[in-house]
């Protein structure tokens, strides 16, 4: 080996200004692995490295031989998909399958293994309400990023202590209720209920001390958010969806809308549509359709009626 | 001579017409959804819920399957489109409904139905809505009319099942087998119902004794031990069950001892006549022993007698030692019977009523290894296409579904019991999560992934061009490892014929074990056993439990789908008239009989009767009293749809057969043949024989035949003209032929695969000889203006899409141009941005080239976490555009907005760039003759003939001799006489038309008949010495085109890991400078370029190295010191260059706890 004299420091190349005339912006040319200053062309980092994998797969088998990650954590498992667990695979480091005899007794391990990674009480009540909240999600029909949501919420609330003395079930269901919200995701606190069969009331008395306790502040639903739901369930056509869109809209200038259920007047705003439009549905219909009563359409109804001078 | 070859075509026409060029998918498929998942439902039955309170029962009722939707972010749900789900990256599924009524104490509540998961729908299956549309309909909704369907939709892309091949189910195959120098016989049987298989092997020791292999026992048990446990007690008994001859007794003798030989299942048996000797409890007196066993005779030989009834107990305890060891008794008895009602052959059933079937079935299994054994019979043909079935969609998602359902009914049961303390209506909705099928289900058809090791079962739909696709929904996979040799699984064996495309088959590892099926073939449905059975006893049969011990082995038995269920004196009448009946259409088509006489007398006659799903049938004109039945009048009424194929089946004058049945039959070549009495069929057309790529292949039988393989491996690469809906398209490549044109010389299969209305090439004038040099080696030379006039012109289209994803914390991808003064990360310099509209998306017909953005596009920064604050230099964004590829160009084709099943906004860009035939492009003509161009020349200056017609093809003659393609040939000829007669010509393969015939014709229009004529060159004007062959072949571009290969470069990224240069064109990756390349500048003693290529242009970097220890050592960025972790801070550290991949090799071994030291000298 022959050495060098160490020459003068590597200085870091800052990424926001150029390290030569102070200026930029930095301009990263992909295809000549460089980051160069589009102000004074000065290459500041030369042979950037590929961000993706270096390596190429045809198939599925050689793409799960090469990737060296795994899937990626989620707030919604318990250890954050983190924990190391022994794998469902009876095959040894060779790649043999095991002895029958062995078979049992890595079984039993499993078993062991499994229990024993909940050690503490937090952990087993994260388990437990995390395996109801992918029931729920499963059913209303959720995207992850709410279901992140709804993990990280509760997850407050369980440091806060919000849990003890109520039901995991009640609050888990809360803090999907809260996490629809808050993404703006049309789902209402009785489909919650119907999908975990709890009580109404216990959710949202939980919904309530979540949004108390946490400081939550949630965005106002949109009733036009809710016109594709009732109508898709109604029956109704585009045409009537997009007119009671346009009502909306209107109700929403005159601020009539301001302070009432988003539900009820989507639904009185599809009510009349659907008058406007000549297409026979009935108040029940639309009624039933929303979750709401007949009453609550004919109030929106008119209380539309009269902003809309129709 | 009743029957025109050429005219039966019709029939086959006829045939594919009507059933579609998918019909296997779509049949297997619907036959799941018609009563394959009800079976499945009603295997479970119900859940038994049980609380500690009032324990009540879950009873499931009827399934229903709804129409194919999507369920939007709120929670909408609208009926979609195959189109909709490929542009919005949907799945294509429907959601299946179960009516739930809970019992408590045996009264049932109301009955609910409640959606259980969602199952992806086969494209144009009975429940895909545009199987239901008129051709105009489909038309109007962007939908391909003459798209065959057999492929489902999931996450927007199309995904096949490709055909399984399996052994036959239910079926006794004997086998011989070496075992270190011993011969071994085997008998091996796959027993399977819906979505379950279980295997049983009998083996024939080498001392004798027939040992059986259960599902789940880890040993093997003597086969009487087995039998006993299933509740024959009697030896006599089981000895006949299995055979009444006295050579196959002797062979049995050493089983018996070997089960008698063990404590446990020990019981007396009467030396003299074979009866079980029952032994009188101590305390018994013969009076009560006679009350307890009225059936017990004594024979008289011996003395004692005892106690009846154990000896079958004793069994089941032997059984039980050994799969449940250790266990409480009750536990193992219990154990073993589960096994014997659940995992011994599941295909007689599950309950204890089954156990005698059961026997009888493994007595014949037994009889039939020992009838191999004296040699009696020959082992089965693991090749023969009647031991195979193909197992499509169906069974493939019946599997898949078995196990989905089975963990939904597990959860549900849990969440019931855990629960049970809380009340309210909808305890059952409320325990149901759909997501256990839905997502298993959408899981396994998008990766292929089964399960138990299945991998690759589904494929991406091959769509380059039609017949690519076509050929692709006939392909059928072979289980069997494509590393091991397997000779004789990928021998072509003669049962394929008629059944298996003998031309269509890949070179290299999978050839032979992926094929494809032909024209002819008919993949078979399944039918009702219990109709099968009234027939068969209305012909007479001799029910299994009547029959005298002396017919047993005198009458000849009948099997059907594997299960024994009698026996018939006179064979041969059974089977005509069972033929006769289903002739007559009171038996399904599709069932097959066989009769399975051996030249030995002393061998058992079999008859098997198959109705099960999957056997590969072939149709074949029945032939009565030497005259075949299909006339021409029977023939020109098909053609002219009076009749369809179904009525000539109906009619009795065209059979199904399976490669099982074909064996008693004697099938005449066609009508020509003289025929006798013994011939039962003829062949119904010579050239269905192939499969769709082959049958495709003009004059094929003039070719060698590799060259119809290789044909027919090339034409699936083929551009032409995949799908009129092109402009809706959102496949991620996609190319299109310009002026795509009709075959001129095509065969019977050209129109009826609708090659003609999506052909896939050109006409071209080709001419055989060598120019300048420049076509040798399989070059081609192209006429430069026909080019420029079009020819060989393409479109290719690539997809770019982008979504914008939410992220935790409220934060989300926007698509916006990417600023340069808002801190983005990656930002690429204006000019690529300068495309892009306010939106951030580009403008449609926009000029693009490599690099520029496309969809504009920022994302919050990565690996946010939500404790974490912000970062500390404040907050980014990164830039996450999406460019076009580097090396690529184009025009903006067209932009698709939409949104996906998270409700996230999607974009789809298509960009389009027109191919124009260059140097290097690859093309082809129909017989696996291949080329790439190496001249493009004026028209002046190529060869003309006396007309003036000039080539647009000149190809070397050195293609020909060692190939032999005749075939391509008398294309050419045909071509011409085609363009000037002004009907395509018939080239279809044993049956198109006469290669004289054409000659003759073009002497008719004024040219030599060989087709050759006298040429001028073109850049001399002289006459060539000889005369030049020319004629019109069909050429076909292949997708490999210089555009998409030609890379080179000088700087670029580096790899992560290793910070050597990138690998491959799309990453812009260096060329290898490899280790051959390396000992040749090692040879020449090129030391600078070799430290120049392997160094300095590769992974050369700089690492601090402790002089004293010799160790790597580090600069400490906030101490601003050089230090060594052994030496401290105070040590001498010198700065070495070394290659990267050496530094990592340095601390792998530190990782190995060895300690590299590097010792320093001065630099001179």
């Amino acid at each position: 080996m022959v050495k060098e004299k160490l020459g003068s420091l590597p200085s870091r190349p800052s990424v926001d200004r150029c390290t030569r005339c102070g200026k930029g912006p930095i301009v990263v040319d992909s295809s000549g692995g460089e980051m160069n200053c589009s102000n004074c062309g000065y290459v500041i980092v030369d042979k950037i490295e590929e961000e993706g994998p270096e390596w190429r797969a045809f198939s599925k088998e050689e793409k799960d031989d090469r990737a060296r990650t795994g899937v990626p954590s989620s707030l919604a498992m318990h250890d954050m998909g983190l924990a190391t667990v022994i794998g469902a695979e009876d095959r040894d480091a060779a790649g043999r399958s095991l002895p029958a005899s062995m078979k049992a007794a890595i079984e039993r391990l499993r078993t062991w293994d499994g229990r024993s990674q909940v050690h503490e009480p937090v952990d087993r009540n994260l388990r437990q309400a995390f395996s109801e909240l992918d029931r729920l999600a499963d059913k209303l029909n959720l995207s992850d990023a709410v279901i992140e949501k709804a993990a990280y919420i509760y997850r407050k609330a369980l440091e806060k202590g919000l849990v003890r003395g109520r039901s995991i079930s009640a609050l888990i269901a809360a803090s999907l209720y809260a996490a629809c919200r808050d993404t703006e995701t049309p789902r209402t606190l009785k489909d919650v209920a119907a999908a975990c069969n709890i009580k109404k009331k216990d959710i949202a008395r939980c919904y309530r001390l979540l949004l108390r306790e946490m400081d939550l502040r949630m965005p106002v639903v949109d009733p036009t958010k809710c016109v594709s739901r009732i109508a898709s369930k109604a029956g109704l056509s585009e045409k009537t969806k997009r007119s009671a869109l346009v009502i909306l809209h209107k109700a929403e200038a005159t601020r009539t809308s301001a302070g009432k259920d988003p539900m009820g007047l989507a639904a009185a705003a599809l009510y009349v549509a659907c008058v406007m439009e000549g297409e026979s549905k009935t108040q029940k219909d639309v009624a039933e359709a929303a979750g709401v009563t007949e009453v609550t359409i004919r109030n929106r109804y008119k209380g539309l009626k009269s902003a809309l001078q129709i | 001579m009743s029957s025109v070859p050429n005219e039966n075509w019709a029939i086959i026409e006829n045939m594919i017409k009507k059933e579609g060029i998918a019909s296997h998918h779509l049949n297997s498929y619907n036959e799941f959804l018609d009563h394959g998942i009800q079976d499945i439902i009603d295997e479970v039955g119900g859940i038994d819920v049980e609380t500690t309170g009032t324990p009540y029962r879950v009873s499931f009722g009827k399934i229903f399957i709804g129409e194919p939707r999507s369920v939007e972010l709120d929670g909408s749900t609208s009926r979609i489109l195959p189109l909709e789900t490929r542009l919005r990256d949907l799945a294509y599924s429907a959601p299946i409904h179960l009516e739930m009524t809970v019992e408590e104490n045996g009264i049932a509540r109301e009955t609910q139905k409640h959606h259980i998961g969602d199952i992806p729908i086969m494209i144009r299956s009975a429940k895909c809505e545009t199987s239901k549309m008129a051709e105009k309909q489909m038309i109007e909704k962007g939908e391909d009319p003459l798209d065959p369907g057999g492929y489902f939709i999931v996450n927007g892309s199309e995904r096949i099942i490709v055909g399984l091949e399996d052994l036959s189910p239910n079926k006794i195959i004997v086998e011989k087998d070496k075992v270190g120098g011993n011969i071994v016989h085997r008998s091996k049987i796959y027993s399977s119902i819906v979505g379950y298989r279980a295997k049983l092997e009998l083996t024939l020791k080498a001392d004798g004794a027939i040992m059986v292999k259960l599902p789940s026992s880890p040993v093997d048990l003597p086969i009487v031990t087995l039998i006993r446990a299933l509740g024959i007690e009697n030896d006599r008994e089981i000895a006949s069950l299995i055979s009444n001859q006295n050579q196959v007794h002797n062979l049995l003798e050493i089983t018996f001892e070997k089960a008698v030989l063990d404590r446990d299942t020990h019981c007396n048996v009467c030396k003299v006549c074979g009866l079980r000797i029952l032994e009188k409890a101590k305390d018994q007196t013969q009076e009560e022993f006679d009350k307890e066993n009225p059936d017990y005779e004594n024979c008289g030989h011996d003395e004692v007698c005892g106690k009846l009834g154990d000896c079958s107990h004793k069994a089941l305890m032997y059984i039980g030692n050994r799969v449940a060891h250790g266990m409480l008794d009750e536990f193992r008895i219990r154990k073993a019977e589960s096994i014997l009602d659940w995992g011994l052959l599941p295909h007689l059933g599950k309950e204890r009523e089954n156990r005698y079937d059961k026997a009888i079935f493994i007595g014949e299994a037994v009889c039939k290894l020992l009838e191999l054994r004296m040699n009696w019979i020959n082992q089965d043909d693991k090749d023969h296409y009647g031991n195979k079935i193909v197992k499509f969609a169906g069974p493939m998602i019946a599997d898949l579904f078995r196990t989905a359902f089975r963990n939904l009914i597990r959860d549900m049961k849990y969440q019931l019991e855990r629960t049970s303390h809380r009340k309210g209506s909808n305890i059952v909705g409320a325990s149901i999560r759909p997501g256990i099928i839905t997502d298993k289900l959408a899981n396994a058809v998008a990766t292929g992934n089964w399960g138990r090791g299945k991998v690759g079962v589904t494929q991406l739909l091959d769509r380059t061009n039609y017949l690519s696709l076509l050929s692709h929904l006939r392909r059928i996979q072979s289980p069997l490892s494509r590393t091991q040799p397997n000779f004789e699984a990928r021998d072509l064996h003669s049962t394929h014929y008629g059944r298996i495309c003998p031309s269509e088959t890949p070179e290299g590892a999978n050839c032979g074990l992926v094929k494809n099926i032909a024209l002819s073939s008919v993949i078979s449905v399944s039918s009702s056993f219990e109709d099968i059975i009234d027939k068969l006893t209305q012909i007479g049969i001799v029910p299994s439990r009547d029959i005298s011990m002396e017919d047993r082995s005198r009458f000849c038995k009948i099997f059907v789908d594997g299960r024994l269920i009698g026996y018939t004196k006179d064979e041969n009448k059974l089977v005509t008239s069972f033929r006769n009946m289903r002739r007559q259409g009171q038996i399904h088509s599709h069932a097959s009989i066989n009769l399975q006489k051996y030249p030995n007398k002393n061998a058992s006659t079999r008859i098997h009767v198959s109705l099960s799903s999957g056997r590969v049938l072939r149709p074949l004109i029945v032939v009565s009293n030497g005259q075949p039945l299909v006339n021409h009048d029977v023939v020109s009424r098909t053609q002219n749809g009076e009749l369809s194929w179904q009525d000539l089946i109906h009619m009795g004058v065209v059979d199904l057969l399976d490669a099982n049945e074909e064996e008693n039959a004697l099938v005449a070549i066609d009508g020509t043949t003289e025929f006798s009495n013994e011939h039962t069929h003829v062949e119904l057309f010579s050239s269905s024989i192939l499969g769709a790529a082959a049958s495709l292949i003009p004059y094929a039988e003039h070719n060698q035949s590799p060259r119809n393989t290789y044909q027919s491996a090339m034409s699936k690469q083929s551009l032409g003209f995949p799908t009129p809906n092109y402009n809706y398209n959102t496949t991620v490549r996609e190319h299109l032929l310009v002026y795509p044109q009709n075959q001129l010389v095509k065969t019977r299969a050209t129109s009826l695969l609708n090659i003609d209305k999506r052909p896939t090439g050109q006409n071209c004038v080709v001419a055989v000889m060598s120019y300048e040099g420049y076509n040798i080696e399989d070059a081609i030379v192209m006429n430069k203006s026909s080019v420029q006039r079009g020819l060989a012109r393409s479109f290719f289209y690539r997809l770019y899409d982008a979504e914008a994803k939410q992220y935790l914390g409220g934060m989300k991808d926007n698509f916006e141009i990417p600023k340069s003064d808002e801190n983005t990360r990656g930002y690429r310099g204006e000019k690529y941005y300068r495309l892009l509209e306010s939106d951030g998306i580009i403008m449609h017909e926009s000029v693009v080239s490599g690099g520029d953005v496309i969809i504009g596009r920022t994302s919050p920064p990565r690996f946010m976490e939500e404790y974490k604050a912000f970062d500390m230099t404040g907050p980014y964004r990164r830039d996450t555009s999406i460019a076009v590829r580097p090396s690529e160009f184009g025009v903006v084709d067209s932009v698709f907005m939409t949104q996906n099943e998270d409700g996230e906004k999607l974009y789809k860009i298509r960009v389009r760039d027109m191919r124009i035939p260059e140097i290097g492009d690859k093309f082809a003509s129909r017989h696996g003759q291949k080329g790439i161009v190496g001249l493009l020349v004026n028209q002046e200056d190529m060869p003309y003939t006396e007309s003036g017609i000039v080539p647009d093809i000149i190809i070397n003659p050195h293609a020909f001799p060692s190939r032999m393609t005749v075939g391509q040939f008398i294309e050419s000829i045909g071509g011409k006489a085609a363009s000037f007669r002004g009907t395509p010509v018939d080239g279809s393969t044993f049956a198109g038309e006469n290669a004289d015939d054409l000659g003759n014709k073009l002497k008719e229009y004024g040219f030599e008949s060989s087709g050759s004529e006298i040429m001028y060159d073109g850049k001399t004007g002289k006459k060539l010495k000889v005369e030049i062959f020319i004629g019109i072949v069909y050429y076909q571009k292949l997708h490999h085109m210089v555009a998409d290969k030609m890379h080179a470069r000088a700087r670029g990224q580096v790899q992560m890991l290793t910070k050597q240069p990138t690998e491959g064109r799309a990453r812009g990756g260096g060329l290898r400078f490899g280790e051959m390349e390396r000992d040749c500048l090692i040879a020449y003693g090129a030391s600078m370029v070799l430290k120049d290529r392997l160094l300095d242009e590769s992974d050369k970097t700089n690492v601090n190295v402790c002089d004293h220890c010799g160790l790597l050592a580090y600069y400490d960025g906030q101490q601003r010191k050089y230090t060594c972790k052994i030496d401290g801070e105070d040590a001498q550290i010198s700065s070495v260059t070394i290659a990267y991949a050496f530094k990592l090799l340095l601390q792998e071994m530190m990782s190995l706890n060895i300690a590299p030291r590097l010792l320093l000298e001065d630099k001179v």
